[in-house]
């Protein structure tokens, strides 16, 4: 009886586990597997996606993704590093920079959206500073996914900021003491010791600011549409047009297990990292 | 001396991080009290055109959405913390046949959101004739692999020799996971409470797949359609944003302990 029980408390989860991620996520790798008029095993639908609008949208979701990167790991962990210092109102600091992360997806998208108009407030305040704001959304594109990483990495910098600084915050004082001891600078103390001790944290802020770009669906489908010119068409919009819009199931199939891979990839460095720190 | 300079300058930086940070909701909030003329401008409305809340309100059963959205939100966020906790208590202090393995699905499966896989959940959801329903809007995504592992993290903290004590008072495993394991793990389903509640009362994908009547569409999903229909209103779009901003707002100004203590947990290992 008593080796049953371990088996019955996580028996829920795995079914559930199986049932819905699992077992949903072999039956589209056949359905990509299908062609349109029952053809099977087929890789006519991979081949599709062979061409250069699909490829673009790869192109996007890694630049997406990697800009995305960009602002936010050094921002946040500037953020973290300033918050850990001893300073005044840090409390109402601190739940400032997490407030974005509270906001419905679709408000942050109608907000940034409406900013980011030729006339819109972020070109009047770039105005103010003497800089003639470019036309972000429209034009020939250039433009549009950076604004859309400045308004995805609004909602995360915060949120990340104080994953950084928990981690800061469980750095053991002495060994700063140490440092001090020995006579280090700052620059030497933060290289080995502030840097060094927020590995794990750093790993887990990049696969996680990973997969919140890589996923992200609503502010691309609010802010831009994935336009201009497909310029911002990232894979969880294309996918969700491909099905609900075009009712190409197959090919969405297929898309949909791109980005399935990409997850399953950062699924496993994420595994890795875990494990290992857990040992 | 010299820390005390460093300090200042922080709050300096970080306040003008700050205003940064906080100026498109500030802008927002402001415009929505204006014209469709004089919306996009910055600064402080001519006159305060309250009328623009009442009359976007007005356009439909925003009531309704807003307990739609309690009511996903709500129980999502109740299900993944119990489930979390119960499989968690298994993945921490049991050793059994297989564990490695249920913990591999478990990670593997981490990054397998709703978001990445919502093509064939739709697939379920809509074999299951749950289209359109609160269970296809809930029971799908009950379960999470981050809150099983944020509560596998959290009760291997807990003492083993609590559990060992009761089991030797004769208490069986449902007794300890209800009169041990729930109530040392308070602060941590309340962390996985609140993270899964926030994600989904701000989520639009889930919804905008699930639902497809008036009265069955959430917060996020009302709004985006409400944008599309009175594009030409802008003031009026503006209006409806901040009233959707403001049950979560309030939340978090009151349980902002939890939200913070909420990513600290996730941090310790």
């Amino acid at each position: 009886m008593k080796k049953i029980w371990p088996y019955i408390l996580v028996g829920p989860a795995l079914i559930f586990l199986l049932t819905f991620r699992v077992g949903p996520t072999i039956y589209i790798l056949i359905l990509s597997l299908e062609s349109r008029n029952g053809l099977f095993p087929t890789l006519i639908n991979y081949e599709r996606l062979l061409n250069p609008r699909f490829i673009e949208v790869v192109f996007n979701s890694f630049y997406y993704v990697a800009g995305g990167i960009a602002v936010v790991v050094p921002t946040s962990l500037i953020v973290g590093l300033l918050l850990d210092q001893a300073i005044k109102g840090r409390g109402i600091l601190r739940a400032v920079y997490f407030y974005p992360f509270t906001v419905v997806m679709t408000a942050v998208g109608i907000i940034w959206g409406y900013s980011f108009r030729p006339s819109g407030f972020v070109n009047q305040l770039l105005g103010y500073i003497g800089i003639q704001g470019p036309n972000w959304l429209g034009g020939s594109g250039i433009f549009a996914m950076p604004a859309l990483i400045i308004a995805t990495s609004w909602r995360y910098i915060g949120y990340f900021a104080l994953i950084f600084l928990s981690g800061l915050q469980t750095i053991p004082r002495s060994l700063y003491d140490a440092a001090e001891v020995d006579g280090a600078n700052s620059f030497q103390i933060f290289w080995y010791i502030t840097f060094h001790q927020l590995k794990p944290i750093t790993v887990f802020v990049l696969v996680f600011s990973t997969i919140e770009f890589l996923r992200q669906f609503a502010l691309p489908l609010i802010i831009t549409k994935g336009g201009p010119f497909n310029k911002t068409n990232v894979l969880a919009l294309e996918i969700y047009e491909r099905a609900f819009r075009y009712f190409e199931i197959n090919e969405a199939a297929a898309q949909s297990m791109v980005l399935i891979s990409l997850a399953i990839i950062l699924s496993i460095i994420l595994y890795n990292v875990i494990t290992r720190v857990m040992k | 001396m010299k820390k005390r300079m460093q300090n200042k300058i922080a709050t300096i930086v970080l306040s003008l991080g700050a205003i940064i940070l906080i100026m498109p909701l500030f802008w927002a909030f402001l415009s929505s009290f204006k014209t469709t003329l004089d919306v996009f401008e910055f600064g402080l409305p001519d006159k305060w055109h309250f009328s623009n809340y009442i009359e976007a309100l007005s356009s439909g059963p925003w009531i309704r959405y807003f307990i739609n959205s309690a009511i996903m939100a709500g129980s999502i966020a109740l299900a993944q913390s119990f489930c979390g906790a119960l499989a968690g208590y298994s993945l921490a202090k049991f050793n059994y046949y297989g564990k490695n393995f249920i913990f591999a699905i478990v990670i593997g499966t981490l990054t397998l959101s709703q978001q990445v896989v919502f093509l064939p959940l739709f697939i379920v959801v809509s074999s299951l004739n749950w289209i359109d329903t609160y269970q296809g809007l809930i029971v799908p995504v009950m379960i999470a692999p981050f809150s099983i592992f944020l509560a596998r993290q959290y009760i291997s903290g807990i003492s083993d020799s609590l559990i060992e004590a009761a089991r030797i008072d004769g208490a069986n495993e449902p007794r300890i996971f209800l009169s041990i394991i729930m109530p040392l793990s308070k602060p941590m389903l309340l962390v996985i409470f609140i993270l899964a509640f926030t994600a989904f009362y701000n989520n639009l994908l889930w919804p905008l797949i699930v639902v497809r009547s008036e009265e069955m569409q959430t917060v996020a999903l009302a709004l985006q359609q409400f944008k599309s229909a009175w594009y030409y209103r802008p003031e009026l779009v503006l209006a409806v944003t901040i009233i959707t901003i403001l049950p979560m707002t309030v939340i978090f100004f009151f349980l902002q302990k939890y939200f913070l203590q909420g990513v600290s947990i996730q941090v310790e290992k």
